[in-house]
C-alpha cells in the first residue's frame, strides 16, 4: 500500500511538473507544428519484500530516536539489557497476540496494553516480535493467527501512519522450549515463520530473519546468547542490537525515480 | 384438515421443547457474567470478542453457536467461558488443547498459576460447556453446575 501511494504521488508530481521537452517537426507544407512530448516520472520501489532484510552498513544512532521495539518476553531483553537508550521498548511477558489488547505491558504500572501503545505511537520505525507463546498450537491455528490477528495489527498501524516502516522479526529457533521437543519444534517454527514472511511480503513490510545470522551450525540460537534456551541475556541482546543496526532498509537504496 | 393442524401443532411444541432441553436455555453472556461476579474476580476479568475466542481456542467455523469468555487482564491464568456448541466432543477437545498450551506457558513464566489450570472446571450438559479456571475451585464447581441447571 505504501509503495502504491509513493508511486501514485510521484506519478502525479511528474504529471504536474515534468512536462518538459517539446520538440518541433516540419510539416509537409513547411509550416512548423509543435508536438508536445510528456515525460512521466514515477518512484519505483525495487526492494524485494519476499526476501529477508539483507545486511547493510550500521545505521547511525539517531535512527533509534524514531524506533519502537514491541514484542513478548524475548523483546524484554532489549528493555533489560539493551544499550540503545533512545529507542522505546515495550513488552509483555507470555503475550499471546490474540490478547494484545488485554494483557498489560510489563514495563508500565498503569494497565496499558501493547495495543494501546501501538495504536498511539508516532514512531516511524516499528519492530515486532511475536509468536513464541503460541508456538505449541497447530498449523491451522497459525493461519488465523497470522492472516487475521497479525494482519489486523499491521492494517491498524498502516491506517494510522501510511509511511511507517514495519519490521517483523522472525521467531528464532530456541535451543529448547518446554512441552515441544524436536522435531515438532522445528516444524512449528516453520509454520509460524513462513506465515510471517508471507505477511511481510503481502504488506510490503520488512522481514528480519534472525535465524540467518544469530544461530549456530545446527540452526539453533547461539548458546552464549540465551541463558535459558529462549530469552536473550546481555550478550545475546547486544548481538540482537548489532543485527538490527546492520539490517536496516534505506529507502534511498531501493526507491528510484523512473521517467519515461 | 384437523389431523394436519394437530400434527403441525405437535411438531411445533416439540421444536420449542428441544431447544430448551439442550442447555439451561439462558444466554451464555449472562451466565458468564454471573460466574465472574460471584467468584469476585470481576475487577481483573475482561470479556473478549468472539473473533478472539475463536482465535484463542481455535474453534472451527460453526462449532460454537454462542459463547461468552472472560480472560484475566493481570497475566494470571483465570478464564471463565460459557459455550453453546454444535459438537460438544469437538469443542471439549479444543478447550483441553487450550488448557494444555496455557499450562506450558504458565509453567515457564508464572508457575504459581499452574494449579489453577490443573484444577480447571470443565463441565458440560447438552450442548453447553462451562470452563472456569480460577483459584476458588470449589466455588467454581458449584457455579458451573448451577448455571448448567
Amino acid at each position: 500500500m505504501k509503495r502504491n501511494i509513493l508511486v501514485g504521488c510521484a506519478f502525479l508530481l511528474a504529471l504536474c511538473g515534468c512536462k518538459g521537452d517539446t520538440s518541433a517537426k516540419k510539416s509537409e507544407t513547411d509550416e512548423t507544428v509543435y508536438e508536445e512530448v510528456t515525460y512521466a516520472c514515477r518512484a519505483v520501489d525495487y526492494y524485494n519484500y519476499a526476501q529477508p532484510v539483507p545486511a547493510s552498513d550500521p545505521i547511525e544512532d539517531s535512527y533509534f530516536d524514531d524506533v519502537l521495539f514491541a514484542g513478548d518476553s524475548r523483546m524484554g531483553a532489549m528493555y533489560l539489557w539493551g544499550t540503545i537508550p533512545n529507542a522505546q521498548v515495550e513488552y509483555v511477558t507470555s503475550l499471546n497476540l490474540w490478547l494484545i489488547d488485554s494483557m498489560p505491558l510489563d514495563n508500565h504500572s498503569d494497565g496499558r496494553t501493547m495495543y494501546d501503545e501501538l495504536s498511539e505511537t508516532e514512531k516511524g520505525n516499528i519492530y515486532l516480535l511475536f509468536g513464541i507463546n503460541e508456538i505449541r498450537n497447530s498449523e491451522e491455528y497459525f493461519e488465523g493467527w497470522a492472516n487475521e490477528q497479525y494482519q489486523s495489527l499491521i492494517t491498524m498501524l498502516r491506517e494510522k501512519n501510511p509511511n511507517v516502516n514495519i519490521y517483523i522479526l522472525s521467531t528464532y529457533h530456541p535451543r529448547e522450549i518446554s512441552g515441544l521437543p524436536e522435531p515438532q519444534l522445528s516444524e512449528h517454527l516453520t509454520w509460524v515463520n513462513s506465515r510471517l514472511a508471507s505477511l511481510a511480503d503481502r504488506n510490503y513490510i520488512y522481514f528480519l530473519d534472525l535465524d540467518n545470522g544469530m544461530t549456530d551450525e545446527e540452526g539453533l540460537i547461539r548458546e552464549e546468547y540465551v541463558g535459558d534456551g529462549l530469552h536473550f541475556g546481555p550478550t545475546g541482546t547486544h548481538a540482537l542490537e548489532d543485527y538490527i543496526k546492520t539490517h536496516v532498509v534505506r529507502r534511498s537504496t531501493y526507491v528510484k525515480e523512473v521517467c519515461e | 384438515m384437523l389431523k394436519k393442524f394437530v400434527s403441525s401443532f405437535l411438531a411445533l411444541l416439540l421444536l420449542v421443547g428441544c431447544g430448551a432441553g439442550q442447555s439451561a436455555g439462558t444466554d451464555p453472556a449472562k451466565d458468564a457474567e454471573k460466574i465472574v461476579s460471584e467468584l469476585g474476580i470481576g475487577d481483573k476479568m475482561e470479556a473478549v470478542q468472539e473473533r478472539v475466542v475463536r482465535g484463542l481456542f481455535f474453534f472451527d467455523e460453526g462449532l460454537i453457536e454462542k459463547c461468552s469468555v472472560y480472560i484475566a487482564n493481570d497475566k494470571t491464568a483465570d478464564v471463565v467461558g460459557v459455550f453453546d456448541t454444535s459438537d460438544p466432543k469437538a469443542a471439549r477437545e479444543k478447550i483441553d488443547a487450550y488448557l494444555a498450551s496455557a499450562k506450558e506457558q504458565m509453567q515457564n513464566y508464572y508457575p504459581d498459576e499452574v494449579f489453577k489450570i490443573d484444577n480447571a472446571v470443565v463441565e458440560e450438559k447438552g450442548n453447553r460447556i462451562v470452563l472456569i479456571v480460577t483459584s476458588d475451585i470449589e466455588s467454581a464447581k458449584k457455579l458451573a453446575q448451577s448455571v448448567l441447571g
